[in-house]
């Protein structure tokens, strides 16, 4: 399936395409429009875009808004949404330690990637590594 | 040149090979050993020891490796001491908390290194995540000049 989101991806974006390879869709090809661009690709499912089903929700991030989507039941996948939230959603208290670290060192990564899809496929090893450091902790 | 360290690196024997690659010596080689066997591969080799007990290039006076290095060489590029402040955090436990980006670099780093037990491809993967940091040190700095 071709999946669709604003170019210039950041923590939350970089999230939901990993996600999206590792349990939704494995052949999953991602295409990038200007911020505002319309229409959108006929087809392409579209995701982290305001007023599209797969975005953010009531104060939530567009990662989880996927994890209730796709009925996905993983602690681990519930625990970095609530980072997810913290690094791109403003929220009221900040908990989660590696939340500010995880925004900005995504964000560098785009700065340093060619394009949006190098960046995504970037994003992702980011992503292996911290569901790998919260499968090893004890506090999940 | 060759460097040396102790292997199963994690935060700051991440960070050191990539200063040394991007600021002192682009073709620098890294050997990867036991804790024991730094000094006498050093002595047999000629290889430059780093972030091991007792070298120079190492923790001092509440410096992380990466910092010494930075004052070792003299290096001064303002982007590159921001980083060195959140490194420091990440390494440093008991300074976790003076920088608010190190949780998360300390955090991504464990996960790299379950991911990857070899510590050379490790170093490799991270190189582009301290590039990424580094340029979003960057550009921080240059926005509050």
């Amino acid at each position: 399936m071709i999946w669709v989101t604003w170019e210039n991806v950041a923590v939350d974006r970089m999230a939901c395409a990993w996600l999206v390879r590792r349990l939704i869709d494995p052949s999953a090809e991602f295409v990038f429009v200007p911020p505002g661009h319309k229409p959108l690709p006929e087809g392409a499912q579209p995701f982290d875009i305001p007023g599209v089903r797969l975005s953010h929700r009531r104060g939530r991030c567009s990662f989880s808004t996927f994890l209730k989507e796709f009925d996905l039941k993983d602690p681990i996948l519930e625990r970095i949404a609530r980072i997810v939230d913290e690094a791109d959603v403003v929220q009221e208290a900040s908990v989660e330690p590696a939340a500010p670290g995880l925004d900005l060192i995504c964000r560098g990564l785009r700065r340093t990637s060619p394009d949006d899809l190098t960046a995504l496929e970037r994003g992702a090893l980011v992503y292996e590594a911290l569901y790998a450091e919260l499968a090893a902790s004890p506090e999940v | 040149m060759k460097w040396i360290t102790r292997s199963h690196v994690h935060v700051d024997r991440v960070a050191c090979p990539w200063l040394i690659t991007r600021f002192i010596d682009n073709r620098a080689e890294f050997l990867f050993v036991p804790k024991s066997q730094v000094e006498s591969v050093a002595q047999e080799t000629g290889a430059i020891p780093f972030d091991a007990p007792g070298v120079e290039l190492g923790h001092h006076e509440g410096r992380c490796s990466f910092e010494s290095i930075i004052l070792k060489y003299g290096l001064d590029e303002p982007g590159l001491l921001r980083l060195a402040r959140i490194v420091h955090g990440a390494d440093v436990a008991e300074d976790r908390d003076s920088d608010p980006v190190a949780a998360g670099l300390e955090a991504i780093a464990t996960g790299f290194s379950l991911r990857y037990p070899h510590d050379e491809d490790n170093l490799a993967v991270q190189f582009e995540l301290y590039d990424a940091l580094y340029a979003w040190c960057r550009l921080q700095v240059a926005k509050e000049v």
